[in-house]
């Protein structure tokens, strides 16, 4: 499986919240449906050469976020009981995030950033 | 269940007359990638060496793939695939004539992965070793060692000197040998970008001693930047885990170890505002460790 | 209880050096051509020197090459490492090395002691009295050369085994010369016959355990050794 995951080396956030980011990214916008499986955490680790427990934390916490299901011995899947509304805003939380803390480091005020949203709304 | 361990040194000395080796353990299961991090001369190819059964400890126990070093060296070492920065192959003989050597040796040799890693590294059987590029040298050692499927990787400085593509190429390799969770992997590097990426073990090695050694996600989350802006003139709080202090005028970055979510509060108790709390590189970490150690080994001296 | 890897660390090193070997080979087998085609045109004060220089030549030169090569540069150009992560323990390795360099060179050996003995004492060059010394200048030879292995082995050292080289070698006609003056030898080697008295056989018996001894020791040091790189 080619899973061509790819990640910025711009991108300051710890890389198991990166993987985190890919495969929820998926999920949500529906390229990977309810019950797909997952590679398991050695295959992706060597498919993207990061270290099995970086994949191994992603896979923990996408578990305790409810996104995937993993069964000891037989792998991971994604939940089918997911709440797809909910992960959607929570991608969408991560961006404004994402935009607060850049604008923050840019010096740009808060009202000014509510606008800029303003303006794509 | 026990997953076996690839290696587990205890207390290991080696004594030269102008550096120590002292006191290192240094334990990883099979199927894990532990990365050795440290300045040039801080004990790393010996660790190695060490490992390998090239060297014997001054004192204790080095055990790999379950055998004793160096007394039981030869089981050890035909399931173990070593490649140092300093490892030279024969300047007037092909790459071939190196390929049929080490089959010659191992009937674990892989034919087929031979012939897949000449091409994905664009090398050719007939090249003489005297001709290849650096990135093309540690390329062919790279493939003599992992054609062999060893269950260890050994690997001092494997991508020193190398361009990014190459590096790259290295990296991939190392990693997909890991495909089979028996298989491990023990490296050495000054670039802590390679150790970040592909290690789950990381351990600190300054001046023969090792400084921490631990899992690479702890690690990574148990270290913190915090930049606080003290307006009230305040005094920083003695806390056990600060590493350093960076002051300029109202503005101070503390470095922290052991991290925990209720640190930031222990810097408003004091009267502090904190501003932001960063995560820190592995690259960071390492020169903060190693300063901490290097002042609290000249405090020692001095009292 | 894994196989020792001895033999193919012997294939290795013969077929790293085989163009070498044979050169020296080819150099050798030329040499004894020329004698054959000197032999009677020219004094026999000449022929003996210029023989015994042509037939040594080849082989002492064949022989310190490859423990140069075998052994300093083994550790000098830093294939070493690369060996020393096989399969392999200081002691086999050593053993390789020994396995690689004594046959090779006594190959050469017995080629120069039955062209010399032929030249010598088949065509009747020297008088049969002097065998024992001829074969004691032979032995004389092999005991240099196991000297200068042994120290190109125990040192892999440039500087070291080219010392030993100039020492053994210059040391070896000195030795002979001292040999060649000892009255129990002297006063038999212009005789007919081959005399083997107590004190011919005493230096023969000397240079033999000489060699035994050399090649044990420097196993037996080597297999003692805990660092090897």
């Amino acid at each position: 499986m080619n899973l061509n995951f790819i990640f910025s080396q711009t991108d300051k956030r710890p890389m198991y919240q990166q993987i985190m980011e890919q495969i929820t990214q998926r999920i949500s916008i529906g390229d990977w449906p309810a019950n797909t499986p997952l590679p398991s955490i050695r295959q992706l680790a060597t498919e993207i050469s990061v270290s099995v427990i970086t994949v191994k934390r992603a896979y923990l916490e996408l578990e305790r976020d409810g996104v995937i299901v993993t069964q000891q011995g037989k792998g991971s899947w994604v939940n089918a009981s997911l709440d797809l509304e909910r992960l959607q805003r929570e991608e969408l939380t991560n961006h404004v995030e994402q935009a607060r803390k850049l604008a923050k480091s840019l010096a740009i005020s808060e009202d000014e950033l509510v606008n800029m949203i303003k303006k794509y709304t | 269940m026990n997953i076996p361990m690839a290696v587990e040194c205890q207390g290991i000395s080696k004594i030269y007359p102008h550096f120590q080796l002292q006191n290192v353990d240094l334990s990883f299961e099979q199927g894990t990638v532990m990365g050795l991090v440290g300045p040039n001369g801080a004990g790393k190819s010996t660790i190695l060496r060490l490992v390998m059964g090239l060297l014997g400890p001054d004192s204790g126990s080095i055990k790999v793939l379950g055998n004793s070093m160096p007394a039981n060296q030869v089981s050890a070492k035909r399931n173990i695939g070593f490649i140092s920065d300093d490892m030279r192959l024969y300047e007037s003989e092909t790459i071939a004539f190196h390929m049929d050597f080490i089959k010659s040796i191992f009937n674990s040799w892989d034919d087929e992965y031979a012939t897949t890693l000449l091409q994905r590294f664009n090398l050719t059987k007939q090249q003489k070793v005297k001709g290849l590029s650096h990135g093309q040298r540690v390329k062919t050692t790279l493939l003599l060692a992992l054609a062999r499927r060893p269950n260890l990787l050994v690997f001092d400085e494997p991508t020193t000197g190398l361009d990014p593509v190459v590096r790259k190429e290295v990296l991939n390799e190392m990693m997909s040998s890991l495909e089979d969770e028996t298989r491990s992997i023990l490296f050495s590097s000054h670039n802590t970008l390679d150790i970040e990426q592909i290690s789950d073990y990381i351990t600190f090695i300054y001046g023969g001693r090792i400084i921490e050694s631990r899992n690479k996600e702890d690690f990574l989350d148990s270290w913190r930047r915090l930049r606080l802006i003290n307006s009230n003139s305040c005094q920083l709080p003695n806390l056990p885990n600060i590493r350093s202090i960076q002051k300029s005028g109202q503005l101070c970055a503390v470095t922290v170890t052991n991290y925990e979510d209720t640190t930031p509060e222990k810097f408003t108790n004091a009267g502090f505002t904190v501003d932001t709390v960063e995560r820190l590189t592995l690259e960071e970490i390492f020169l903060s460790s190693v300063h901490y150690a290097e002042r609290t080994a000249k405090k020692e001296t001095i009292s | 209880m894994s196989i020792s890897i001895v033999p193919q660390l012997v294939k290795k090193d013969l077929l790293l050096w085989r163009k070498m070997i044979l050169i020296f080979g080819l150099a050798n087998l030329i040499a004894i051509g020329i004698l054959a085609m000197l032999y009677g045109r020219v004094p026999s004060w000449v022929f003996s020197n210029l023989g015994f220089s042509l037939l040594i030549i080849p082989g002492a030169a064949c022989g310190m090459a490859l423990l140069m090569q075998t052994n300093v540069f083994e550790k000098v150009k830093s294939t070493q490492p690369f060996i020393m992560s096989l399969p392999v323990t200081v002691k086999e390795f050593t053993l390789a090395k020994l396995l690689v360099n004594i046959p090779v060179f006594t190959a050469f050996w017995l080629v120069m002691i039955s062209a010399s003995f032929y030249f010598c004492f088949g065509l009747g060059l020297f008088p049969m009295g002097a065998l024992p010394f001829m074969v004691m200048v032979f032995l004389g030879i092999f005991v240099a050369y196991t000297l200068i292995l042994s120290v190109s082995i125990l040192f892999q050292s440039l500087g070291i085994t080219v010392i030993a080289i100039m020492f053994f070698e210059m040391g070896t006609p000195a030795y002979l010369w001292t040999v060649v003056y000892l009255n129990p030898i002297s006063d038999y080697i212009y005789g007919s016959e081959a005399v083997w008295n107590s004190t011919a056989l005493t230096i023969v018996t000397i240079q033999v355990l000489v060699v035994i001894f050399t090649v044990s020791a420097t196993y037996f040091i080597q297999s003692r050794k805990r660092d090897f790189i």
